[in-house]
């Protein structure tokens, strides 16, 4: 899949580029001085370069554990995030990703025990918090390559009065098959009705496959965050939406459910001008949407009948008290 | 213009250029300008040749870009010889290129897979035989890519370098006959790995295309600037969702531009997507 890997060089010697390096023998290899010489540069294409996608295997030097935005979060206090990597392997036509870079190479930054530090900094400073992965890429998705989950799970095995959400679209549960499961850390699968996610969920896993992945890993022992999020609008939502959550609810032991949470489908009004001008062609795009304060999303009144009829239904399999909504206004 | 190929050459010699000034049947291109200008009889291939150096090359590949159709969906080519310590004749796609000068650092893409190897490419002010076997050595690769980039989309810049001398080919018996030669021998490679930019370059060109029937409603009525950029972006929406239906019958019974733009905007409010169709 990856034939080229670009490689910083202060981290040439690092011990995790030279175990990636050493797992790709006929790639292209290299060596730059900074990512952002080759990341995100004007009047590059994300469409193009999503047709073959490099690897770039960075350092992070800072902000590596930010804030999450405002609305984001399943109860707790204090809610941040961290990034591994930028970008993603899969190609959801409403990932907020095309938008934000010119580029769709992935850029990993191997230096994780920085962000280690950083986030035991922030939880010996607060109770109740909550960090969420996959914000700018899928979690477990490139797993294999990176390692990322087997290093991050154990600190939070260590420290469980914070929370981790391990935000995926991915079937593959290497290294999560491997190890006892953690109360505290949350595997979280972005779910959405079968017909829409055909046309939307770009080489990501069908959600059949997603849900039984749900299960195995429920039966296993792991905590379990289901994520509606987008919100598809269209004909027919409420039977789709109705369908989804009974097919889950049947095949799922609720006791493994940690929250649920239904996010809208929103988008900065200039990141959806960019989307838009690259995927002219694509149908969720035609609305019928509104836009207020710069965002664009469903009017407000089709957001607001998705989310109450979604709830109503978990209502019936489970407390309110782990059904959230995301208000997050970009 | 309308030709969907659209290809920009940027050569340093007039023996680099005779190859594919044959095979595309390029003529001279009468003009004051201060670069040789050659182009196809559709003006979809142009070519100029910018003489050695980095300045010239950036000159000229800025020129060719103010003088032929500027469009963002243009591939533009660096192709020329360079000093290598590999086989004489060998052909690389550059994927990287150090500016000696000034030590700044290029990447072109790498989007596309061709069938021969690549190469890091050194662009000095000055010819030399300090050849090296890890990078290829030239004069105009880092200012070439260094202006192009700046306006045309980096994934359609490509730079092809053709080994020419190293140190059991001397420098000095580089001549006309041999470079025309080196292009020759070659030219089935370049339109090869050239076909996979083209095929990019008219996706490209294909997504900023305007909807068909665009312009005819545009002559209807009297659009003011700002009612066009909503027309096309509506325009664009409406043709998404119904492919196949004529965007002028939308046009037809309005009165002026604003009831076209108002009909338009309805007909996308009331559709509710059918996921299930597709």
């Amino acid at each position: 899949m990856i034939d080229t890997i670009y490689y910083e060089n202060d981290i040439k010697e690092h011990h995790r580029t030279l175990r990636i390096l050493s797992k790709f023998k006929n790639v292209r290899k290299i060596s730059i001085d900074r990512y952002s010489e080759l990341f995100n540069k004007r009047n590059q294409n994300f469409k193009i370069q999503k047709k073959n996608p490099s690897l770039i295997l960075a350092k992070k030097h800072k902000g590596f554990v930010l804030p999450a935005p405002e609305g984001f979060g399943i109860g707790g206090n204090e809610n941040y995030y961290f990034s591994h990597m930028y970008n993603c392997i899969y190609d959801c036509r409403y990932c907020f990703l095309q938008g934000m870079y010119s580029s769709a190479n992935f850029v990993l930054f191997v230096n994780f025990e920085d962000f280690d530090l950083e986030i035991k900094s922030l939880i010996s400073k607060n109770k109740n918090i909550t960090f969420f992965s996959g914000y700018d890429c899928d979690s477990l998705a490139l797993e294999n390559i990176t390692g990322f989950a087997s290093h991050i799970l154990p600190l939070f095995r260590d420290n469980p009065l914070a929370l981790l959400e391990f935000r995926t679209k991915s079937i593959q549960i290497k290294p999560l098959d491997k190890i006892t499961p953690i109360d505290n850390c949350i595997m979280a699968y972005s779910l959405m009705p079968d017909k829409m996610s055909l046309e939307l969920d770009k080489k990501t896993p069908s959600i059949k496959r997603r849900i039984s992945t749900i299960k195995k890993l429920s039966e296993m022992g792991w905590k379990i965050g289901l994520r509606f999020d987008p919100l598809i609008y269209g004909k027919n939502w409420k039977d789709y939406y109705r369908e989804l959550h009974e097919e889950i609810y049947s095949s799922l032991n609720l006791n493994t459910v940690h929250s649920i949470s239904y996010g809208p489908l929103r988008f900065p009004s200039a990141m959806y001008n960019k989307i838009f001008d690259l995927y002219p062609e694509e149908k969720l795009f035609t609305g019928p949407f509104e836009q207020n304060n710069k965002v664009i999303s469903y009017k407000k009144e089709v957001e607001e009948e998705m989310t109450d009829y979604c709830q109503s239904i978990s209502l019936k399999h489970l407390p309110k008290s782990i059904i959230f909504k995301c208000n997050y206004e970009n | 213009m309308n030709n969907v190929v659209s290809i920009r050459w940027v050569v340093a010699l007039r023996a680099e250029a005779k190859e594919i000034i044959g095979k595309y049947k390029l003529y001279s291109f009468d003009h004051k300008g201060p670069f040789p200008i050659y182009r196809s009889k559709n003006q979809d291939i142009w070519l100029t040749i910018s003489g050695v150096g980095q300045v010239n090359s950036a000159a000229a590949s800025m020129y060719l870009y103010q003088i032929s159709t500027k469009l963002q969906s243009s591939v533009w080519i660096n192709i020329g010889i360079a000093g290598f310590e590999k086989n004489y004749g060998e052909i690389f796609r550059i994927d990287k290129i150090i500016s000696n000068n000034n030590k700044k650092t290029f990447y072109p893409s790498r989007v596309t897979k061709n069938n021969f190897s690549n190469a890091t490419l050194m662009t000095v002010d000055k010819p030399g035989t300090n050849y090296s076997d890890k990078y290829m050595i030239d004069m105009e690769g880092a200012a070439f890519f260094q202006t192009i980039s700046k306006v045309s989309t980096h994934e359609l810049i490509l730079i092809i370098k053709i080994v020419s001398d190293n140190s059991r080919n001397k420098l000095e018996a580089i001549n006309t006959a041999n470079i025309h030669n080196l292009f020759k021998e070659n030219f089935d490679y370049i339109e090869d790995c050239l076909s996979e930019y083209i095929k990019l370059s008219k996706e490209e060109h294909s997504r900023k295309k305007l909807p068909n029937k665009f312009d005819e409603i545009i002559s209807m009525f009297n659009f003011t600037v700002s009612q066009k950029y909503i027309l096309i972006d509506l325009s664009k929406k409406w043709t998404a969702i119904f492919p196949n239906k004529n965007l002028i019958d939308i046009a037809r019974g309005c009165k002026d531009g604003r009831s076209v733009i108002r009909k338009l905007k309805t007909a996308l409010d009331e559709n509710i997507i059918d996921w299930g169709q597709y």
